[in-house]
């Protein structure tokens, strides 16, 4: 018998997901709980063999550093990585945290079911990428990651030295990076462009309350 | 070489043409052959843009061009006679920039030289320079600079709203499946029975009938909390048994701030120390506008070997910077046993 926490601040959704883990006879639903933060703290306390952790959760408590937490703690414990945002770094920090699987809620049951199935098998299922999402006259998937890199530190800093230095290169660098995105997307300058990632959700800046 | 020297050193050649000898000076295609004087010397001098003057070691004027004479005019509403005047003049016009006065529309930059002739004789240079242009693009600049701050603050003030539209859209999303699974389902049960199907093909419909229904009920048990503090006992149930002292801050973020330490020592209290109890202590100071908050958290567990350095993990690491990041401060103490010590504060207003 698998024991199940879910981790999720929406209500519904979390409903949703338990309504497939109690129509399965081999899984039983532990607990549920709203806040990434506290899921340590429930698997000292219950038996637990799998979380479907949200990445933003309340508190702006990120389940990243939860998943990454629970790896290093309970190693035993399966953890499935869960959101319906396609924030681009998101796949990249769950691998890094150690997670086990991936999944994005807009996918259908039959494959939430699967994913389920397959990880506690011990398989590890990511997706190939992040969902591609038309930028202007190009999409996601044709920005480099450092050009993603540049974008994101523009979206959080307001100058071009705060982000080379951060970056560690030259300002020119990183004008360089910006005009080749202007160029592919067709957006006339940074702002146009920092607009259309933010309403397409591709970077969201600090989107959990993760210190970088 | 300054400028008094070159002046000089013109009125010298000019005296050259006594001996005549001509200098010749190029102007587009046309050569022009003058002879210099000290008129012409004077001529020149007036008609530099910039505002050029000198005064003796007294601070008497010695020498002052056109442009000069104007702006003095303009600072003392007389004649130009001693540095010292102009010096006061210049200090009560001076705008926001340093040494930059606005005259009449023109901004002019104030600069002050000591320079001495070849009878080694010491004279105070100023030198006013139109530098209106460069304040008219710096004033745009600074302009520039404000848009792009506050295009920047609502591009994260949008980002923020984009994590609440996800929300919104996830339950909108959750809201229709459930909608389209009940009006699927009456479709079908609606089919089967004015065709009068066996009851064996009632089976899948009654299964996401049943689904949603559940969703609609909620299949995981709703939980009230009356605070974080709550939460976390309930989440931690039987971990670890937590005693409160004092009283949770009214301010939420700072609440918050405390349960998080609360958290952090209860599972570190638990998987190093072995502890059963938790210690909250929260005492409260309040003056006019701040209330003070001190925190000291401590277990009934192992106490910590001598010479053991407490190493601060992610959970702690990143609740210290969060605490200093509103402006409060973390310690750890280990003798005579573990304790860790909140110091927060907030303003009134920030209930």
């Amino acid at each position: 018998m698998t024991h199940v926490l879910i981790v999720e601040d929406q209500k519904m959704v979390m409903d949703s997901m338990a309504s497939y883990i109690t129509a399965n006879e081999n899984y039983v639903l532990t607990g549920g709980i709203t806040n990434a933060s506290l899921a340590e703290a429930f698997c000292m306390a219950h038996h637990v063999d799998l979380i479907l952790m949200d990445v933003c959760t309340e508190h702006d408590e990120s389940g990243l550093e939860a998943a990454a937490v629970i790896k290093k703690h309970f190693p035993r414990i399966k953890v499935i990585i869960v959101t319906s945002m396609v924030e681009c770094s998101f796949i990249s920090r769950a691998k890094e945290a150690g997670a086990d699987s991936f999944w994005y809620k807009d996918g259908t049951g039959e494959s939430f079911v699967d994913i389920i199935e397959r990880t506690m098998a011990g398989e590890h299922i990511y997706p190939e990428r992040t969902p591609e999402v038309k930028l202007g006259l190009t999409t996601s998937s044709h920005l480099t990651d450092t050009e993603l890199l540049v974008l994101r530190l523009l979206m959080e800093s307001a100058n071009y030295q705060e982000v080379a230095e951060k970056m560690g290169c030259s300002e020119r660098n990183v004008r360089f990076h910006l005009n080749n995105m202007l160029g592919k997307t067709g957006y006339r300058n940074r702002f146009e462009l920092c607009l259309a990632v933010a309403q397409k959700k591709l970077i969201i800046t600090n989107p959990d309350k993760t210190i970088k | 070489m300054n400028l008094l020297h070159i002046l000089k050193n013109m009125h010298s050649k000019s005296t050259d043409e006594n001996s005549g000898r001509n200098t010749e000076f190029h102007a587009g295609e046309k050569i022009f052959r003058h002879k210099l004087s000290r008129k012409s010397i004077k001529e020149a001098f007036d008609h530099l843009p910039s505002g050029v003057c000198f005064f003796d070691q007294d601070g008497s004027l010695v020498l002052c061009n056109i442009t000069m004479h104007n702006i003095a005019h303009s600072l003392l509403n007389h004649s130009l006679q001693y540095l010292g005047e102009l010096e006061k003049a210049i200090e009560s016009a001076v705008t926001a920039s340093p040494n930059i006065c606005l005259l009449n529309g023109v901004s002019w930059k104030f600069t002050w030289n000591e320079v001495c002739d070849s009878t080694r004789q010491w004279y105070t240079e100023i030198i006013a320079t139109d530098v209106t242009a460069l304040v008219l693009r710096k004033k745009e600049l600074e302009l520039r600079n404000q848009m792009l701050k506050d295009a920047q603050l609502q591009l994260q003030n949008l980002s923020a709203n984009v994590i609440k539209a996800t929300r919104e859209e996830e339950l909108l999303y959750m809201k229709m499946r459930v909608h389209d699974t009940m009006g699927r389902s009456l479709i079908s049960a609606r089919r089967i029975l004015l065709e009068k199907q066996p009851l064996e093909n009632t089976t899948s419909i009654i299964n996401e009938w049943e689904s949603a229904v559940k969703l609609l009920q909620g299949a995981v048990r709703q939980v009230e909390y009356t605070d974080a503090l709550d939460e976390l006992r309930q989440a931690a149930n039987g971990l670890i048994e937590i005693e409160l002292s004092g009283n949770l801050p009214a301010q939420k973020d700072i609440a918050y701030l405390i349960v998080s330490g609360v958290r952090e020592c209860a599972t570190n209290a638990v998987r190093y120390a072995k502890a059963t109890k938790l210690f909250v202590d929260i005492k409260t100071q309040d003056d006019d506008n701040e209330t003070y908050i001190t925190c000291s958290i401590t277990n009934n567990g192992d106490i910590p070997t001598p010479g053991t350095q407490i190493k601060e993990g992610g959970g702690l690491s990143s609740l210290r910077k969060h605490i200093e990041q509103s402006g409060g401060s973390m310690a750890i103490q280990q003798n005579p046993c573990f304790s860790l010590n909140l110091h927060l504060h907030y303003t009134k207003e920030s209930i």
